[in-house]
């Protein structure tokens, strides 16, 4: 589906990104999984087109990607940042409108599309709260949903389970099991092992800006000749112990 | 002591802090030092200073171009409280339709482009040879009472010096005449005054050639000259002439202005737009627009500040990852400046006709262009201080510091007209915006033009160029510091 090829980034003189490659498929998540700093937001970011003049080379479906320059590229993702990205004084559902007519829903579809989503994040009964009354948990869910409103067919994900409690970061991964299994593409980061265990097909260690492997869980293990090892033993292996905060 | 210490640290920790926020540092320092530095050379020339009173300009319109009237206008321009501005006459001045140029002299009050004309009659010289004191005429603007009390002032002294002595015989006839005295009282008045006049005069002979005294002497009844008692006690008026106020003044400053009007022969005549409320004073209009024009700046830029409220929250890189243009987001947020800020400027201006009944809403198509060119260009500068700061906390305290700077500077706080500016500092005050914005508001609220008047014109086309620089800027920073891409 989507396909990444030597994807670099710099800030300046710093790297932050430098020949990442890997592909995602439909209907699967791939985890982005590395240590702060390992360039995991910048290459979210160079997808979305936050970020313009990365090098490297994006295809979807095999047709070149640009969303950078192209609107309509963009049209076909959604993105779920790690900040609480909605407006604290709208209701869910004004939240939920704006993110909805921005991507051209019309009238109708944009209300179907609310209540779906209002329905898919546990907040029908909400939706007429400001969102600044909302728990930690809720406004996480808000968050999600927010960036599926016009139903696109790959996600990405930054980090969205930071600062959530165990039970709404369950009902987040439930959220995201149930999205998978309509078919839509997932691209997560996160360095929770646990997540990425659990909800990831395949994952990408990143490490220092550049992806050092890719594969399911049980193929890294044996990357790195460990077949037993758990994914936190070949994370340590494959980035080092030291610490990598840049 | 431990509560100390715990302070002490408390107060290390946020000082550490504070000297670390580089652009907090700096903005704490500059904001004081650009505002006092500002405003004391502003107010250096707003109340004196070393150039001393601001002087007022009062335009002269020659008829007579006499050689009493060239030392008349002569005498006036070496008064250091007047700025004379001559309008020109035609030499042949029997050959002038002097009705016609007197309309165009009220219009330049009535337009604004001058407060006070004095017009020297054509007969000037002639009504001097009579040893009659010329009939001056002063048209005025009636809300400018206070420059007008300096202008009576160096009109007695150039009065003095050029019509001699039949100027105070004159004013005192016609003090005393109003002050109902008879002919016959004023006369005895008069031959009174010569009395102490010649008395004085032999006093000093005398005291100069070493002869004695004659203090006292003019006690002696035999000396005094003989006054008959009559219904109308010559001595009793001429003091109540002298001490009693003129029962149609209102305040100290119309009886002042009275006062020098009896002194003063002229014959003043009111100029002012008809549809100008009676009641409104220079200083209200000002007061009114000033505001208007600051607040709006302040309000306008914090409504800009929201795109930095946006990124600082993470929402602008949501909005940025949808299919919508940059250029989109901007105008969003711009349309958002405008709305509130028309929205203000509409309560703004509905309170401030409501108090003081300045007659804003007289002309709406002008107050609207004139109010409407002003969000735009306010909006402009709020989008523009956004787009190039990094915090929303950065620009707060650069809004500060220039909304302030540029309200001193253009005008919001006191009247640059009553000022002396020197060359550079005028040149500094007329390319603010805040300029523009005055000048366009003072002129629909004191001068009454409409938005169509040349001046008017001028005014929003300055505040058209600042708004185009402005959006321009605010286009290439926001690109450059908002979407990397």
């Amino acid at each position: 589906m989507l396909e990444v090829t030597d994807l670099a980034y710099s800030y300046g003189a710093r790297n932050a990104v430098q020949q990442a490659n890997f592909t995602i498929h439909k209907g699967e998540c791939l985890g982005l999984l590395g240590p702060n700093g390992a360039g995991k937001t910048t290459t979210i970011s160079c997808i979305v087109g936050l970020l313009g003049e990365w090098k490297g080379t994006m295809t979807m479906n095999g047709a070149d990607f640009c969303p950078t320059k192209r609107q309509t590229d963009r049209g076909r993702l959604g993105f779920v940042p790690q900040e609480l990205a909605v407006y604290q004084n709208l209701t869910a559902e004004e939240n939920l409108h704006l993110f909805a007519k921005l991507h051209g829903l019309r009238r109708q579809q944009r209300q179907q599309a609310v209540n779906e989503k209002l329905e898919l994040a546990g907040l029908s009964d909400r939706r007429r709260d400001l969102v600044g009354t909302f728990s930690g948990g809720m406004k996480r869910r808000l968050n999600l949903v927010a960036g599926l409103m016009h139903s696109p067919s790959l996600v990405l994900l930054d980090e969205p389970t930071v600062g959530v409690d165990p039970q709404s970061r369950n009902h987040l991964f439930e959220m995201l099991v149930r999205l998978k299994s309509e078919g839509v593409a997932l691209l997560y980061t996160t360095h929770y092992m646990e997540e990425a265990q659990r909800l990831c097909d395949r994952i990408a260690i990143m490490n220092e800006g550049a992806v050092v492997a890719t594969g399911t869980p049980n193929e890294l293990a044996e990357q790195i000749g460990e077949p037993e090892a758990d994914l936190e033993q070949v994370f340590l292996q494959l980035t080092g112990r030291s610490l990598k905060d840049l | 002591m431990k509560s100390i210490s715990v302070a002490w640290a408390l107060a290390q920790k946020d000082l550490r802090s504070f000297l670390r926020d580089r652009t907090a540092l700096v903005l704490s320092i500059l904001v004081p030092i650009a505002l006092v530095s500002v405003f004391g050379w502003i107010m250096a020339y707003a109340f004196g200073g070393s150039a001393g009173m601001p002087r007022v300009a009062l335009h002269v319109a020659d008829f007579s171009q006499s050689d009493k009237s060239t030392q008349f206008l002569e005498s006036l321009k070496n008064d250091d409280s007047l700025k004379i501005r001559i309008v020109k006459v035609a030499k042949d001045a029997d050959s002038v339709d002097q009705g016609a140029v007197q309309s165009k002299l009220e219009m330049l009050i009535r337009d604004g482009d001058a407060n006070h004309v004095l017009i020297l009659p054509s007969d000037m010289e002639q009504q001097l040879i009579e040893a009659k004191i010329p009939r001056l005429k002063l048209l005025r603007d009636p809300g400018r009472a206070m420059e007008e009390q300096v202008i009576q002032i160096a009109l007695i002294q150039t009065s003095t010096q050029v019509f001699g002595e039949i100027f105070f015989t004159d004013a005192m006839d016609r003090m005393l005449t109003k002050q109902g005295m008879d002919a016959q009282s004023i006369g005895l008045i008069r031959t009174w005054m010569t009395d102490i006049g010649s008395t004085m005069n032999n006093f000093y002979e005398n005291n100069n050639s070493g002869s004695s005294s004659v203090a006292g002497a003019a006690d002696q009844p035999g000396n005094r000259p003989e006054i008959p008692e009559t219904q109308n006690d010559p001595i009793n008026a001429l003091d109540h002439a002298l001490n009693e106020p003129s029962s149609s003044s209102g305040s100290a400053n119309e009886s002042l202005l009275g006062f020098m009007e009896d002194l003063m022969p002229i014959e003043a005549k009111n100029i002012s737009p008809p549809d100008r409320g009676k009641q409104v004073t220079y200083q209200q209009a000002q007061s009114v627009a000033g505001m208007t024009v600051m607040m709006l700046l302040f309000a306008l830029t914090s409504c800009g500040s929201v795109l930095l409220t946006e990124r600082e929250e993470g929402t602008l890189k949501r909005l940025f990852s949808h299919p919508i243009s940059w250029n989109a987001i901007l105008l969003g947020k711009f349309l958002f400046v405008l709305i509130i800020g028309l929205g203000q400027m509409a309560i703004l201006f509905t309170y401030g006709e409501w108090m003081f009944r300045v007659g804003l809403f007289r002309d709406p198509i002008t107050l609207f262009v004139l109010s409407f060119t002003w969000v735009v260009t306010g909006g402009a500068f709020g989008m523009f201080l956004a787009s190039i700061s990094r915090s929303s906390k950065q620009a707060e305290s650069l809004a500060s510091l220039l909304i302030l700077t540029m309200a001193a500077l253009g005008g919001c706080w006191f009247p640059l007209q009553m000022m002396n500016l020197p060359t550079l500092l005028d040149t500094v005050c007329k390319s603010t915006m805040t300029y523009w914005a005055m000048t366009g508001f003072q002129n629909m609220l004191w001068n009454q033009l409409a938005w169509h008047d040349a001046k008017v014109l001028q005014a929003l086309g300055w505040q058209c160029c600042w708004a185009g620089v402005l959006t321009v800027a605010a286009i290439i920073f926001f690109r450059r510091n908002y979407c990397r891409g």
